[in-house]
């Protein structure tokens, strides 16, 4: 029991020293959220800070994404703060885990709305989460800044009854990802597809936007569904098509791993071709994936490597790494295990940027003029810069859905992923399904 | 022609069909073999002791972590296979000697007791080992090709494995002194105490040894599932339910168990969609425990 | 007689009381601290139904998640899909899961001990998989989101879109299902139960059909489960397949075994401690999950028989002593 509780005392310390802007919180349960503005030390004159609420997977399930979405995020505080704020006033993170559990994060969400007094919220990759926080962002009108939730439908038609456009989204999803990525596929891997993906909404909706797409342009396509946490997939991998010439797999975590191993495993690898989305194994070294990830494809919304980041990007890349503490390998600094999420952390360095962007434009004080710091923010044109390092970033008005160029990756002999083709932004758009513009 | 096409065609199919059958099979039987080895531990501490351990999962994901810093240390998985189910047999007994011996009479008590374990364990491991999962590399990489797929060599032999250590351990628990100790405190403590058994210690030692074996199936599995801090959670309530269904403390029960559920499952996705082969391998499991709630070959 | 007569009239001035509390809460009180207790709220009614089976009637199930999930879900589909007012929804969210705990618990009365605890838990797996896999039907993972309108009863109407009347909402119910339970057990009904909990092969040779007490006991579980599961919908606006994970069985498990089962109230206390102590850490802390497991394990070789047989071995004690 002795040893329980010493270890105990040494995660307390570890804790609280790494949160270093979040001081507040820590009285916020005695003094009910009142003292937050009495305790934070400010160095801009007597404006009250602005709060940004963050959530992210950082225990239970998808914590390799959630680890690197609120490094960068609190990096990307750092620096703002460090060059003025915004408009003048500091930046306050609040910072939870969402557990990978909807009703809890929406617990979360309510607590920094109602308890931290929050002007805004970002973050989270579980689509769960996002649907579960969607009325909460409507009834209080909090802007809510999606971290990688990959479903489609969020800035689909159903927007308006889900979120009421309070949800804005600068990463890709099942769709964006569909119609950049389908086309290389088609042309230089096979028409006659297999869709080996998890039984759940994200796989479903890889298997349609990417299916869907094939089909309609003559080539075949096959699903085999097989739980999200399948640990034998031989049972599945011998239901693929013989005459199949792309396998797309769509898993999280350990499951995506065995996919992809247990693929080569049985063989198939060698008379066909492998697709598959950076989603799998964000976060995890492909020398962890392994020697049979050799050969095979991957679609990625920014190069992990960065001699595969497109050579004008380099100086604003490696600033946004040397603040996120990520070396030219995609591995964290002085802890090689680590590998980063680096396709889907950077919204979490943009939306800060965004955010004041749009306040500054739109002279944003309180939550009065929400709507218009939403519909500023969904019409920014972004260049590529320091605050933009993946290349230049288009939002969308109508749908609060932003652009960006993909990556056609495939991994090479020495487990590098090597960036094959570049697909530009506009390539990846799709007819907005919905027109938020005269919501708000 | 086109009737000889056609023909071919459907040859093709029905080929297809039958080694799809045949892989179904096989790997239903392999795969159920290498459950009841990640059960047989569960079947030691819960089959014989009665003692619900809500933490058997954690105990194997340690033997899978353990594992994994010994072969970055050592660079043998099998080195690395005899540690670790050691270390987390020490792991075992502090659970044992600090925790159940105060509530093994207390059922209720054993299960929160345990889940508090587990879930501080779980933490633990997320804050040193991290989050992302790591890999064991397999030590044999052989694939033999079977109709038109390729069937890893790994499988079949952690299969033997099981089959090797459950022979072990019917011989220890029907022919030793030990052996016959645990059976006799299982069946009638007090008249075991009578008897001059030292309860205690049996009590302890098989606790000890399931720890081991969850471990040492944590190791062996691996290579397969990858290193994960929740790898515990899916694994622990198949085990459960693979002991109750083939008969608390009964070793061909709980093989005949995972084969049947493993085989469901696998042959039951060749012509169904993977939820309803496994709601189809639950309802068996209601079945039996209907019919014969002893297990299928419980006494 | 009188003993009894004084009881019951401290219960009810105890009860009346903490209700007058909660009852001003909201005016002193902010928003937060509003919506956690209504959380707590159905939480205490989850944990009371399964004290009801577990605590007095013997009968450990892991699967209540299973008529949580599905009142949950019947209050979410029938508000959503078919456009159901809150009033009949609510009715529903009783109603349904008490077909299928009738179904269930035909089946699952046969078996005893640790074989009825993984027949219900197998229940409630396949309830697991049909909700995180009929994605038409009930959102998978992602789950459903839904309005509500105001639940009506009379000229009288709660605007459960507003924190506040869904705080005094829920807390009706609740207590209202408190009560409720809190007759079912005082009376002959409960004794039965008790006697089945205490020794089943005697209350079978005295004469009791066994086995349709259980059920019995298990379908009222198994609709007030339902309908913490319905109330927990109407407060979050959000059902999802997680619902019917057996961890949510856990919970109730852990509630009233910290508190102290068989007691109604020592689940209520449970759930209390419990749930406070994950949102405090939530502010230090990102690994609340290792405190409360440590907690768990300290609290439970503490107070075995819970914190309200702890308090009541420390009274007995007391008045032991003088």
């Amino acid at each position: 029991m002795e040893k329980k509780s010493k270890k105990k005392v040494g995660i307390l310390k570890k804790e609280i020293s790494r949160r270093a802007f979040i001081k507040t919180t820590a009285l916020g349960t005695a003094g009910l959220g009142l003292s937050s503005w009495l305790t934070v030390p400010f160095t801009y004159g007597a404006e009250p800070p602005i709060k940004i609420g963050m959530f992210q997977e950082n225990t239970v399930f998808a914590t390799e994404y959630g680890y690197w979405m609120a490094k960068v995020g609190k990096a990307a505080i750092a620096k703002l703060n460090a060059e003025g704020g915004i408009a003048g006033r500091k930046v306050e993170l609040f910072d939870y885990d969402t557990k990978a559990n909807p009703a809890w994060a929406a617990g979360m969400f309510k607590k920094m709305i109602l308890e931290d007094k929050v002007d805004m919220i970002m973050g989270s990759v579980h689509s769960g989460v996002h649907n579960a926080c969607f009325p909460l962002a409507k009834e209080y009108k909090i802007p809510f800044f999606g971290g990688g939730s990959m479903t489609y439908d969020y800035t689909g038609k159903d927007s308006l009854s889900l979120h009421g456009g309070y949800y804005i989204r600068c990463h890709t999803h099942a769709r964006s990802q569909a119609v950049a990525g389908w086309k290389f596929g088609f042309d230089n891997l096979g028409k006659k597809w297999t869709f080996l993906v998890a039984d759940y909404a994200w796989g479903h909706s890889l298997a349609r936007e990417f299916g869907g797409r094939v089909v309609a342009a003559g080539g075949k396509a096959q699903n085999v569904f097989a739980p999200p946490t399948t640990a034998d997939f031989i049972p599945y991998l011998q239901k693929v098509d013989p005459d199949t010439e792309v396998l797309f797999t769509a898993f999280l975590g350990s499951a995506g791993l065995g996919v992809l191993r247990q693929t080569v495993e049985v063989g198939l690898h060698k008379r066909l071709q492998r697709y598959t989305v950076i989603c799998c194994t964000e976060g995890i070294g492909q020398e962890i994936v392994g020697k049979e990830s050799i050969g095979a494809y991957y679609i990625e919304y920014h190069p992990r490597h960065l001699d595969q980041v497109p050579k004008e990007l380099h100086p604003y890349e490696k600033a946004y790494r040397k603040a996120c503490g990520v070396d030219d390998d995609g591995k964290e600094v002085g802890n090689p295990m680590v590998t980063i999420a680096g396709s889907h952390m950077y919204s979490m360095w943009i939306y800060p940027y965004m955010i004041k962007l749009g306040i500054e434009q739109t002279g944003w004080k309180d939550s009065k003029k929400n709507t218009d710091l939403i519909k500023a923010i969904c019409s920014l044109k972004l260049k590529a810069g320091p605050w933009c390092p993946i290349g230049d970033l288009t939002m969308r008005e109508e749908d609060h859905q932003g652009f960006s160029d993909f990556y056609i990756s495939r991994v090479e002999p020495d487990l590098k992923l090597k960036v094959l083709e570049r697909i530009p932004k506009e390539k990846a758009m799709y007819e907005p399904e919905v027109d938020l513009r005269k919501m708000l | 022609m086109e009737g000889l096409r056609v023909k071919l065609h459907s040859n093709q199919r029905t080929r297809f069909v039958i080694s799809n059958l045949t892989v179904a099979i096989l790997n239903g039987v392999v795969w159920g073999l290498i459950m009841a080895l990640i059960a047989l531990g569960l079947n030691m501490i819960f089959g014989l002791l009665h003692i619900i351990n809500m933490a058997h999962g954690a105990l194997y994901m340690l033997g899978a972590v353990v594992a994994w810093y010994f072969i970055e240390l050592t660079g043998s998985f099998w080195i690395a296979l005899i540690i670790a189910p050691l270390c987390v047999g020490v792991i075992g007994l502090i659970i044992e000697r600090g925790l159940i011996r105060k509530i093994e009479d207390k059922p209720i008590i054993t299960i929160i007791c345990t889940f508090g374990v587990m879930l501080a364990v779980q933490q633990l491991v997320l804050m040193i080992f991290g989050g992302s999962p790591r890999r064991i590399a397999p030590p044999i990489a052989y694939r033999f090709p079977i109709f038109t797929l390729q069937y890893p060599l790994m499988r079949i032999m952690i299969a033997l494995i099981s089959i090797g250590l459950m022979s072990g351990l019917w011989i220890f628990l029907r022919k030793t002194k030990y052996g016959l100790w645990m059976r006799a405190v299982v069946q009638d403590r007090e008249m075991a105490v009578g008897l001059g058994i030292p309860v205690n210690k049996v009590y302890m030692w098989t606790f000890v040894l399931g720890s081991a074996l969850a471990a040492f199936s944590g190791v062996l599995a691996a290579p397969i599932v990858s290193v994960e801090f929740m790898m515990g959670r899916e694994v622990l309530i198949m085990a459960f339910i693979i002991v109750i269904v083939g008969g608390m403390g009964n070793l061909e029960g709980s093989v005949l168990a995972a084969i049947i559920i493993s085989l469901i499952q696998g042959v039951g996705s060749l012509f169904a969609p993977p939820s309803v082969a496994t709601i189809f391998a639950l309802g068996f499991m209601i079945i039996v425990l209907l019919i014969r709630p002893q297990g299928l070959f419980g006494e | 007689m009188f003993i009894q007569k004084g009881r019951s009239f401290g219960f009810i001035l105890v009860f009346v009381l903490i209700l007058s509390v909660l009852f001003a809460l909201p005016f002193f009180v902010d928003l937060f601290y509003q919506t956690f207790l209504t959380e707590l709220f159905v939480w205490i009614l989850f944990a009371i139904s399964f004290d009801l089976i577990f605590g007095y009637t013997g009968l450990l199930s892991f699967g209540q998640a299973l008529f949580f999930g599905l009142g949950g879900y019947a209050v979410t589909i029938l508000i959503k899909k078919f456009g159901l007012s809150t009033e009949p929804a609510l009715l529903f969210s009783i109603i349904i899961p008490m077909i299928f705990s009738w179904f269930v618990g035909y089946f699952s009365v046969r078996l005893t001990g640790i074989h009825f605890v993984i027949i219900t838990i197998i229940f409630a797996i396949i309830g697991n998989i049909i909700g995180d896999t009929w994605t038409s039907l009930t959102g998978g993972t992602d789950g459903l989101t839904f309005s509500p309108r105001p639940f009506r009863l009379g000229l009288f109407q709660i605007n459960l879109m507003d924190i506040k009347g869904n705080y005094y909402f829920v807390l009706a119910i609740v207590a209202l299902g408190y009560l409720f339970l809190r007759r079912m057990v005082q009376s002959p009904l409960g004794k039965v139960f008790i006697s089945i909990r205490e020794n089943e092969e005697r209350a079978r040779l005295i004469g009791y059909n066994v086995q349709r007490y259980k059920l019995i006991a298990f379908v009222i579980a198994g609709g007030l489960s339902g309908l913490a599961g319905g109330l927990y919908s109407l407060t979050l606006k959000y059902a999802a397949g997680s619902y019917l994970h057996w961890s949510v069985s856990g919970h109730a498990v852990v509630y009233t075994i910290v508190g102290g089962m068989g007691t109604l109230i020592g689940p209520a206390i449970g759930a209390g401690i419990v749930l406070s102590l994950e949102h405090y850490l939530v502010n230090f802390l990102q690994a609340t999950d290792l405190v409360v497991g440590i907690v768990l394990v300290v609290m439970v070789l503490l107070a075995p028989k819970g914190l309200v047989g702890l308090i009541q071995s420390k009274w007995k004690k007391g008045k032991g002593s003088a």
